[in-house]
């Protein structure tokens, strides 16, 4: 028999087009709020 | 007793999600005090999280990173094989 | 004509913390700088010509700083372990240059991201009439983010700026950079080679088609967003399940990042990220089409937060 060759067909790659926007101000601002929460004087910390 | 004496007698430590854990189970009244700060601090981490639009557990896990680096050394963190003096 | 000669000897000036501070000693100390640890030592020698009556005018002059393990702060940046020796000599009448170029060694420089094993040599020119300043910065050598930096350097004549310089970026490990996002669950591999062309002007440095791209065989990036965040991300766009089954465990095979970072401190990425999740079997390749915006100076004060926190916590273990 004659050898088959079986060539998958080339798979289609899937293209996704992402917008990220990174906000490390955020972060700041929790982190100094969190300060006051976890402060001596807040009584919870 | 207070919170301070709480902590510096080993009763409480400070957890990486953000609230008060109970070291070593003692009284009523520690529980009690365990429960109420960290219903307060439930408030205070939800206003956080709806002002700055971020989900509650990222501000959780800010706070225990925090909580659990300005633990005063000798005062008890839960690392993660459990409760441990810093 | 009256001749006048003149020598002299600073030093050797042991910097510490406390006590002994360039802005303590030096109280009208101009520039941002103040130095903290280390030992500076300066000798001069001067003739000149002329006198009360008629203009002065140098003759001759040398001088030699040696500056030894300098410590402190210039602007945000702190410095650590700065090593170097300046010759200068005047140049009648009224120039200053470095008789030749100084090797400048530096062990850390830290805004927030730590650069390390600094080395590069500087020559410099001044006319004092002019006040103008023309430095030549040569063979700068540096390490950050696990990569290794280097640069023809650049002549830069201050008063006349902007300056281009192109850096070369070797090796930058993509796991060290993605934890300078200080995002949970976020983590990759891989190393990045670049070219970042530099323009430095008074309002500040610019990067135009700064380009990376990842070396052969690629790596893998990992996000495992939270539950929360993954429903927040999903529930504002459907696509978003894709992405995150993707990222969850994505072997990439391309990764080419195109940056621009403009004066206002937003950093601009285009990348291209070609791979795939061999955990989803019969996904076909997926091609991610990236644009990433992010304030550097915002994502320099969150780093600095971080690292304030664990130095003033090191300094409260440190005390007995």
């Amino acid at each position: 028999c004659t050898p088959r060759v079986e060539v998958a067909a080339p798979e289609k790659p899937i293209t996704i087009n992402l917008n990220v926007k990174i906000d490390h101000e955020i972060r700041v601002k929790v982190d100094k709020e969190l300060d006051r929460v976890l402060s001596s004087d807040s009584g919870l910390f | 007793t207070s919170l301070e004496e709480a902590k510096a007698k080993g009763l409480v430590g400070e957890k990486a999600n953000g609230y008060l854990g109970v070291v070593t189970p003692s009284g009523q009244d520690v529980q009690v005090l365990v429960n109420d700060v960290n219903k307060k601090r439930r408030q205070a981490y939800d206003e956080i999280a709806k002002r700055n639009k971020t989900p509650l557990d990222a501000v959780e896990a800010l706070a225990g990173e925090k909580a659990i680096q300005n633990t005063h050394p000798g005062n008890y963190v839960e690392g993660p094989g459990g409760w441990v003096k810093k | 004509t009256h001749k006048g000669q003149a020598r002299g000897k600073i030093g050797p000036i042991v910097f510490d913390r406390d006590k002994v501070r360039l802005r303590r000693l030096w109280s009208g100390w101009p520039y941002p700088v103040d130095v903290e640890g280390g030992k500076a030592t300066a000798t001069a020698e001067l003739t000149w010509d002329g006198g009360p009556s008629d203009p002065v005018a140098i003759k001759s002059g040398t001088a030699v700083i040696e500056l030894e393990n300098l410590r402190g702060h210039y602007r945000e940046f702190a410095f650590a372990g700065l090593r170097t020796t300046l010759d200068f000599v005047a140049v009648p009448p009224v120039k200053v240059v470095t008789s030749q170029p100084a090797k400048v060694e530096i062990a850390s420089l830290n805004r927030g991201v730590e650069a390390t094993n600094m080395s590069f040599t500087v020559h410099g020119e001044s006319n004092l009439q002019e006040k103008s300043l023309v430095v030549e910065v040569r063979d700068a050598r540096w390490e950050i983010l696990g990569g290794t930096m280097t640069s023809q350097g650049v002549r830069a004549d201050l008063s006349r700026p902007p300056y281009a310089v192109t850096v070369l970026a070797r090796a930058v490990d993509l796991a060290k950079v993605l934890t300078l996002e200080q995002q949970k669950g976020l983590e990759g591999t891989g190393l990045l080679d670049g070219t970042i062309p530099v323009s430095v002007a008074p309002s500040g440095i610019t990067v135009k088609d700064g380009l990376f791209e990842s070396r052969p065989p690629g790596g893998i990036i990992r996000y495992h967003a939270s539950s929360e965040t993954s429903t927040a991300l999903t529930d504002a766009n459907a696509s978003m399940k894709l992405v995150l089954q993707a990222l969850n465990n994505f072997h990439y095979n391309v990764l080419q990042v195109d940056s621009q970072y403009g004066e206002d401190g937003i950093l601009h990425l285009k990348a291209r990220l070609e791979g795939r999740n061999p955990d989803m079997r019969q996904s076909p390749p997926i091609h991610f089409n990236l644009t990433v915006q992010e304030s550097v100076p915002a994502l320099l004060k969150s780093l600095r937060l971080v690292q304030d926190i664990e130095t003033s916590v090191e300094n409260r273990l440190v005390r007995p």
